[in-house]
């Protein structure tokens, strides 16, 4: 609600509610503080930062989505349960949106994998984050190795721009079904790991950056295991997406990005910090 | 002398199918990749239908392929010498998974060989893991909702691979199978011993 209250205190900013607007208007220039505002207002109204959630087929990409946001997309336990790329708007509880993309798994089939990642390459480079989930019961990476090389780099060249880094920046790497790792068994009690898992999934970890870092370097802090069937970790999960969505995540309630940060030019921003209330 | 030679994906469970169809401690692990070279075994496998017949036969587990790109060209040469000699191919795939194309693309690697064994048999492994992975332990088979996943994984498995194959194969030729529960354990073996 705070973003809230920042909104409305800039839009009274700008339209010279308050005293400090003439101020601004000297400083700033009127046409870059209306240019401010338009971005403001379409932000707020139509610019959610955008979620990919991709990997190949049966790791529990839908199950993920419908466990965060209390969806009931279809899942299923043997057929591929997306076929196309599955868009919605979520609202998260306590302010602040999320725009969904849930994509076909990948893997399945050579010959319907050529249709999957063509919609891969046309939608990813829209996305703010990557939400790329891998199952942590199973250890091979080969698979996920190939998506990431063929499919997510090529897509995202245009953004990598040379600079791996670039993209590595939108990445979180979902390390869901923790709940089925061997060796151990899930303690239901506390819905927790219990000691055996807790290290396998330390190992699993440790195996990913290893594995990924030779297609894209990845650090082991950009993995977020979790278990979305047993809902373990998934706010976890949830915060790692709001704080990789960066400054197009500024109006979450979560990670209340300062809104001036939306001028392009620096020193318009410095100002409007400086003659904010905050 | 029968030679059945086990083939698939690392990690899809051909020692532990191997172990549970005829008595065998080869190593496991569900960690690691344990079969890093072609291993040959004699056994004696026991006929359970009519009149109780005990057959010598020879089993050779492979390595599984998909592990990882570098050491692929290894396989494919393991996979062309054992390939020709055996009888029986019994390609073995998990049932818990989705996922076809790494069986595809291992397929497509091993064309030339692929037609030498004169029968081919799928073993649909760890279907206790099959969702909703309720198995019935009381009677040791899976749960009406797996039989019924089952059923769709079958399909699935002759529509993804099938075509893969110098022949046709249909339903009779993809076995469910669970090495964990040595569920259809004895069918399995007579499909695989049956005459080709």
């Amino acid at each position: 609600m705070k973003n809230n209250r920042l909104i409305e205190s800039l839009f009274d900013l700008l339209q010279g509610k308050s005293s400090k607007n003439s101020v601004l208007k000297e400083i700033v220039g009127e046409d870059k503080l209306n240019e401010l505002q338009r971005k403001v207002t379409s932000e707020k109204d139509t610019k959610p930062p955008k979620v990919a959630v991709i990997g190949k087929a049966g790791v529990g990409k839908s199950t993920t989505i419908n466990n965060l946001f209390n969806a009931q997309n279809v899942t299923s336990h043997v057929l591929v349960g997306t076929k196309n790329v599955h868009r919605k708007v979520f609202d998260l509880e306590g302010g602040g949106k999320l725009d969904i993309l849930d994509f076909p798994g990948l893997g399945v089939d050579l010959e319907e994998d050529i249709i999957y990642e063509e919609m891969y390459i046309r939608e990813l480079p829209e996305a703010d984050v990557i939400l790329y989930v891998i199952q942590a019961n199973e250890r091979i990476l080969r698979e996920d190795q190939r998506i990431i090389e063929d499919v997510v780099l090529r897509s995202l060249h245009n953004v990598i721009k040379g600079d791996k880094s670039n993209l590595q920046k939108k990445i979180v790497i979902g390390l869901n079904k923790v709940d089925e790792i061997g060796p151990g068994t899930w303690d239901r009690s506390i819905n927790q790991p219990n000691d055996e898992q807790g290290e396998s999934i330390e190992k699993r970890c440790d195996d990913i950056v290893e594995k990924l870092t030779s297609v894209l370097p990845i650090s082991k802090k950009q993995i977020v295991y979790y278990s979305a069937e047993q809902r373990f970790r998934l706010l976890d999960l949830l915060n790692a997406i709001i704080q990789c969505s960066g400054s197009s995540g500024w109006k979450l309630a979560t990670n209340p990005k300062p809104w001036w940060e939306l001028a392009e030019d620096p020193r318009v921003a410095e100002i409007v910090r400086k003659n904010s209330n905050r | 002398m029968k030679k059945i030679v086990f083939l698939g994906k690392c990690g899809a469970g051909k020692s532990s199918a191997i172990n549970a169809l005829f008595d065998l401690n080869l190593p496991t692990d569900n960690t690691h990749a344990c079969t890093m070279e072609i291993n040959k075994h004699r056994v004696d496998a026991i006929k359970e239908n009519d009149q109780p017949q005990i057959l010598p036969i020879e089993v050779i587990d492979t390595p599984g392929f998909g592990e990882s790109l570098e050491v692929e060209h290894i396989y494919k040469e393991m996979y062309s010498k054992v390939l020709p000699v055996a009888d029986v191919l019994a390609w073995v795939t998990q049932g818990d998974m989705r996922i076809f194309r790494p069986d595809q693309e291992a397929l497509l690697s091993i064309r030339e060989f692929i037609s030498f064994p004169k029968k081919i048999i799928i073993i649909l492994n760890r279907i206790d893991l099959i969702g909703p992975k309720n198995w019935d332990e009381t009677l040791n088979v899976p749960s009406a909702e797996q039989r019924e996943n089952i059923e769709i994984q079958v399909g699935q498995v002759l529509e993804r691979l099938s075509k893969y194959f110098p022949f046709n194969l249909t339903h009779n030729d993809v076995i469910p199978f669970s090495a964990v529960k040595k569920f259809n354990k004895n069918k399995l073996i007579d499909t695989l011993l049956n005459h080709s």
